[in-house]
């Protein structure tokens, strides 16, 4: 077996939840409930799931954003990154693009000068393509695959091991979705990066990832090889959703 | 693009409120420097004249200069304001940013204090605190202040909750950014627009309490020039002599339409940048 | 029946649809697809007269049964609106008041209309809703939107639009807010209801599966314009403008290919 960047074992995370009528919910309700998954150096693992699954939040936890109540995230590298689903909202408003960008190098500095970080952003949107001339521009000045590929440009400027995609192309059209999954898959190789990718779209997930886990109720209920789960799934919920596929 | 032509109405009346401003507060900036009499000289002879070539705005009951007075009295009267609004905002967004950010225990107790000041009715407190300490303007200011801090560390912390959450705070964390970075990188640029807002139209607001507390006695004391005194020195002169109550009435009414204007001016020019997003 | 002919709308001075002409013929199923800003929604704003303030028809018809639209009172559209031509929303819990059980709401959107009683109401609505196969219809009737999940609330919603027996019924992106499998059950509660009152849909969405699944006729927007029009078998699966072709291989297929990236298609 190949060495593993990523392990998740047994990842627990409760929220005290409100009931429909929107009491509190005097009993805990588990978002995520002994999830275990690990991947491999360069591969693709996707993550599956409908709305209130699970899969935010064990992304969350992954990146080490969320403290997770019970069970371990062991990352063998030395760095992580994630990319999130709103690209106008994961850019400060107030920041210039290329300041967004330069928030890698920004606080662990490595001795380089602000006029090495500035050229190494610029390096990182080349590698994105986005035109140097946006370098300038606000977010809200940019369409959304555009903000998008500087949130990308962000994350691979320190370049990451491993890079967490919270469903990053269903704020964006399809034509503009098309491009940026392009754009990660041209990535993945470039940079021998990893993905953890995270989508409520199995089509688009079975284009991209090397395994697919699927998550229903913050349980993981089926994983395996992409082909494998698709051709032949399992599970009665993985079954379902591949029968709600609606392609052309 | 029609937001375009909004913004370029918005900037045309920030201009215009900007030059009218300007016009208020550079006099009154120079105030006894432009005045035409000496505003503290009393002259009986001349008492509750009205207005005419020498005293513009006439005289009081004691003589002197109505517009000297106001020229003299806008410093306490309007830069007193400022110094409260600028004290409370301060304070406040340290307060909210600390309970907003930090959460637990320290937002449970700071949240707290902020609500047992603002379970009186604030007008009260500030006369009840401004009773205690005692007049003069320093003791007037603080009174104000502690009215006013509250609203400042209430919206403080709400937006700094509501920012918390955003994906380009997660996204810095990822970055490696450590709470101060957060702060200062992030948080408090995008906190300060609505804050700024809230503040330039608590000008006129505290403008109006400081002379509230004056004319009630509990503020500047005669015979320091100030507003809301010399409007309460004119009630006995309502009838006989009205300019007493009238001129000075006409420089906070104006001064106080004139900050409101320009608040909400600078909230329509935050909102349309605001609203200027390519995806919209 | 429903005739739109060269329409063109602009808000303000962005023209946002140009010359966009179609038909809807009794019983058939009109799909518009397009990304955003291609003006998609507009055309349907502008069929029930719900353009904001910005919004405005510059030129062109719109004919229910031969009648111009355009030239309609406010009230005579509001005569129309669920009678003649209902609509459902990107957002049902939108499109139902809040504070009202979904039985209210149906009753009352059958009043504006012609008078009935609160019983007959809630006769009828438990019909329409066993007639679409719901569930529990009393137990629906009685809810409020919030008790209801996502796609129950949906489909809560074009029962109430059905409420009046419209010929044409307009639905904005109906499963874009909803998960895979809950727009499978929508997309089926709709074609159910063709069935049933064998009433027309115009359904407007950027997902071309959707599209695909419900349509007999599809249209493509781009821009403002129609670029493509035909039957779905033509435009779907032979189509002959660029715009289409890009688009369609932007989707991404069951079954490990990337989707493709023509440069042509993004504005982005």
């Amino acid at each position: 077996m190949a060495e593993c960047i990523l392990e998740v074992k047994d990842l627990t995370k409760r929220f005290r939840g409100r009931d429909k009528k929107g009491r509190e919910d005097t009993e805990e309700q588990a978002a995520v409930d002994g999830v275990s998954f690990s991947i491999e150096k360069g591969e693709c693992l996707g993550l599956i799931g409908e709305s209130g699954s699970g899969k935010s939040t064990t992304a969350y936890m992954a990146a080490g954003l969320l403290k997770p109540d019970r069970g371990e995230c062991l990352f063998h590298g030395r760095h992580m990154q994630m990319v999130f689903q709103d690209p106008m909202k994961a850019m400060n408003p107030r920041k210039k693009v290329i300041d967004s960008i330069s928030e890698g190098l920004l606080y662990h500095r490595n001795g380089l000068s602000r006029a090495q970080i500035r050229e190494k952003a610029l390096e990182a949107m080349d590698m994105v393509q986005i035109d140097r001339s946006f370098a300038e521009r606000y977010s809200r000045e940019l369409s959304g695959g555009e903000c998008q590929r500087a949130t990308i440009a962000r994350a691979i400027l320190i370049r990451p091991e491993l890079l967490i995609c919270d469903e990053v192309t269903s704020a964006l059209d399809v034509s503009v979705q098309a491009q940026i999954i392009r754009l990660l898959d041209s990535l993945k190789k470039r940079l021998r990066l990893s993905y953890l990718f995270i989508s409520h779209d199995i089509a688009l997930v079975s284009s991209i990832c090397d395994r697919v886990a699927v998550m229903y109720r913050g349980k993981i209920v089926e994983i395996g090889r992409t082909k494998d789960v698709i051709a032949d799934p399992q599970n009665e919920y993985t079954r379902c959703l591949i029968d709600s596929i609606l392609t052309l | 693009m029609s937001g375009g032509k909004n913004m370029n109405r918005t900037k045309k009346r920030a201009v215009v409120l900007l030059v009218m401003l300007s016009m208020v507060l550079v006099p009154t900036m120079a105030g006894r420097f432009l005045a035409p009499n000496d505003p503290y000289q009393t002259n009986l002879s001349q008492a509750l004249k009205g207005p005419s070539a020498v005293y513009p705005f006439g005289t009081d009951n004691l003589g002197r200069c109505i517009l000297s007075r106001i020229l003299e009295g806008a410093a306490a009267s309007i830069f007193s304001a400022l110094a409260v609004v600028a004290v409370v905002f301060t304070i406040g967004t340290l307060i909210g940013l600390t309970a907003g950010y930090a959460g637990g225990w320290i937002d449970q107790v700071l949240m707290k204090v902020t609500m047992v000041f603002q379970a009186f009715p604030s007008f009260i407190l500030a006369v009840a605190v401004a009773g205690m300490l005692g007049p003069g303007l320093r003791n007037a200011m603080i009174s104000l202040a502690v009215m006013y801090w509250t609203t400042y560390a209430r919206l403080a912390r709400s937006l700094v909750i509501q920012l918390k959450e955003e994906a380009y705070i997660k996204a810095a964390k990822m970055c490696g950014a450590k709470g101060r970075h957060i702060i200062f990188r992030h948080i408090l640029p995008n906190m300060i627009s609505p804050m700024m807002i809230t503040a330039a139209l608590d000008i006129s607001n505290v403008t109006l309490s400081m002379a509230g507390l004056s004319f009630l006695g509990l503020g500047v004391q005669a015979p320091l020039a100030e507003w809301g005194l010399m409007i309460s020195d004119g009630r006995p002169y309502l009838q006989t002599a009205p300019w007493c109550i009238f001129f000075p009435s006409l420089a906070l009414f104006a001064v106080v339409v004139l900050f409101n204007l320009t608040g909400d001016c600078l909230r329509d020019a935050i909102d349309a940048r605001g609203e200027g997003r390519a995806d919209a | 029946m429903l005739e739109v002919k060269n329409i063109t709308v602009a808000y303000g001075s962005d023209t946002v649809v140009k010359d966009v002409s179609f038909a809807v013929k009794p019983g058939e199923v009109i799909g518009i697809v397009g990304e955003s800003g291609s003006g998609k929604s507009t055309v349907l704003k502008s069929i029930l007269g719900l353009l904001d303030s910005r919004g405005k028809v510059l030129g062109g018809e719109i004919l229910l049964n031969g009648e111009n639209l355009l030239g309609f009172t406010s009230g005579r559209m509001r005569q129309i609106r669920g009678k003649e031509i209902a609509m459902v929303f990107q957002h049902p819990e939108l499109s139902l008041d809040p504070v009202w059980p979904v039985g209210r709401s149906f009753y009352e959107s059958i009043r504006v209309h012609r008078e009935i009683t609160k019983k007959e109401a809630a006769v009828q609505g438990r019909k329409l809703l066993e007639a679409l196969e719901l569930g529990e219809p009393d137990k629906i009737l009685s809810s409020y939107p919030f008790e209801l999940s996502g796609g129950m609330c949906q489909r809560a919603a074009i029962a109430i639009a059905m409420a009046n027996r419209p010929g044409i019924l307009l639905a904005d992106e109906p499963t874009s807010a909803l998960d895979v499998t809950v727009q499978k059950q929508v997309i089926e509660t709709m074609m159910q209801m063709r069935k049933e009152f064998s009433a027309s849909i115009l359904i407007v969405s950027h997902n071309i599966g959707v599209i695909a699944k419900m349509a007999d006729f599809v249209g493509v927007m781009r821009r403002g314009q129609m670029v493509e029009w035909g039957t779905k078998e033509e435009v779907l699966y032979s189509p002959e403008h660029d715009y289409t072709k890009a688009l369609i291989r932007a989707v991404p297929k069951m079954g490990g290919e990337l989707p493709a990236a023509a440069e042509e298609v993004g504005h982005g």
